[in-house]
């Protein structure tokens, strides 16, 4: 027979509790904040091991489309690693065709978007940069030419570039494809 | 520390009694390891985020796009690989209720309907409640450059299982569904809370088969 009393017995029960519920609240938290990192299906995940780095990919509708997606949007995609150098996007614009376009890291993170109004004299030209790869640009720049790129800084250097533009019915989709593969996704090995 | 702890509130160990304090403790904190890995299951897969805008029926995430993220909708984006619309491309809603209230059941009849939102262009999708396609078919979406227009500046889509006049998108023949409505390069602004539930259309149940 146990000789605990009630009282104790009690105490070791609260105690026993706070702890199952601290380990099990620490354990919630660091699974949610690590997913985005882990998670085996997100979208950085799927196109780093579907697609090589820099070169732009129209994805089928068919047969590549994430939960969500807008079926009425053709999309494309260009995943990129920052380690060897910067990353430009470039190319031509239609006028008044909607084109997106949002660049997110390795870890889900949008941290940049924009449209075709933000494209230049109807033309796309983005660099994707770490801050060290915007310092050497930035000295090398010339004091009398202006900037006539859009330099985007990069959080990390993995992510990828989700391009989309309107197919206005199906019947437009060959306009839709050739839009997208009018830009071009490299990487360039000195800036 | 939690030895330590077990130490002072327990009488002095034996052998055997260390091995059983072992065994309780491992299994105490695998038991409670599980139970917060559960509890992160169900906020994603049943949950909505924290930092949700409801508008009329309409549900939207107005940080997705953004840095400012909130790390359950980031967590559940990234789990089920979903791609959020940047803050400068747009704003995305989705509704499974009708503005009525009620669940969404592919075996009424529903009329989307109201002012135009004010986008570049906006679209209107039909979606499993997992945010797959519903099928193959092409009468799924709409976009605002195919509508039929009554008048300039209204709209009017009818959701049936079979074929409508004008605007039509097309149901199952039963069970629930999603429809996302997404706003295009729009003047709107979620991040100022200013957005109404007249500014978005509204979703009205016709009949029930």
């Amino acid at each position: 027979m146990s000789s605990t009393s009630p009282a104790r017995t009690s105490s070791r029960f609260i105690f026993w509790g706070f702890v199952v519920l601290t380990i099990a609240t620490a354990t919630h938290i660091a699974s949610v904040l690590l997913m985005p990192h882990v998670a085996p299906k997100s979208a950085y995940q799927h196109f780093a091991t579907t697609y090589p780095a820099h070169h732009l990919f129209v994805l089928d509708p068919q047969t590549e489309h994430a939960p969500f997606d807008d079926p009425a949007l053709l999309h494309a995609v260009c995943v990129f690693d920052l380690s060897d150098g910067p990353v430009r996007l470039r190319g031509p614009v239609a006028a008044d065709e909607l084109v997106t376009m949002s660049m997110q890291s390795d870890a889900s993170d949008v941290f940049y978007s924009l449209t075709d109004r933000s494209a230049q004299q109807g033309r796309f030209d983005i660099v994707l940069l770490t801050q060290a790869q915007l310092d050497r640009a930035e000295a090398s720049d010339n004091e009398d030419e202006p900037v006539q790129e859009q330099r985007i800084l990069t959080p990390s250097l993995k992510g990828f570039i989700y391009i989309q533009t309107l197919m206005e019915r199906p019947s437009s989709r060959p306009e839709a494809q050739a839009r997208l593969s009018a830009l071009t996704c490299a990487q360039e090995r000195a800036h | 520390m939690i030895l330590t702890l077990w130490c002072r509130i327990s009488r002095p160990p034996k052998n055997e009694l260390i091995v059983r304090q072992l065994a309780f403790l491992f299994a105490l904190c695998l038991g409670s390891m599980c139970l917060g890995l559960g509890i992160t299951y169900l906020a994603l897969t049943r949950g909505q985020g924290f930092d949700v805008l409801h508008i009329g029926p309409w549900v939207s995430a107005p940080k997705s796009g953004t840095l400012d993220i909130e790390p359950y909708t980031k967590a559940m984006m990234a789990r089920s690989g979903q791609i959020p619309l940047g803050i400068a491309e747009g704003m995305s809603f989705s509704a499974s209720r009708d503005s009525q209230g009620r669940p969404l059941n592919a075996s009424c009849v529903y009329h989307i309907s109201g002012a135009e939102p004010s986008a570049r262009v906006w679209t209107v999708t039909l979606l499993g409640r997992d945010g797959q396609a519903l099928g193959n078919s092409d009468h799924h979406s709409l976009t605002s450059q195919d509508l039929v227009r009554m008048s300039p500046s209204s709209f009017d889509i009818t959701l049936a299982s079979y074929a409508r006049p004008l605007n039509w998108l097309a149901l199952p023949k039963g069970g629930s569904f999603l429809i996302m409505l997404r706003l295009y390069d729009s003047s709107l602004s979620l991040s100022s809370g200013a957005l109404r539930a007249s500014d978005l259309p509204r979703i009205e149940r016709e009949s029930c088969s």
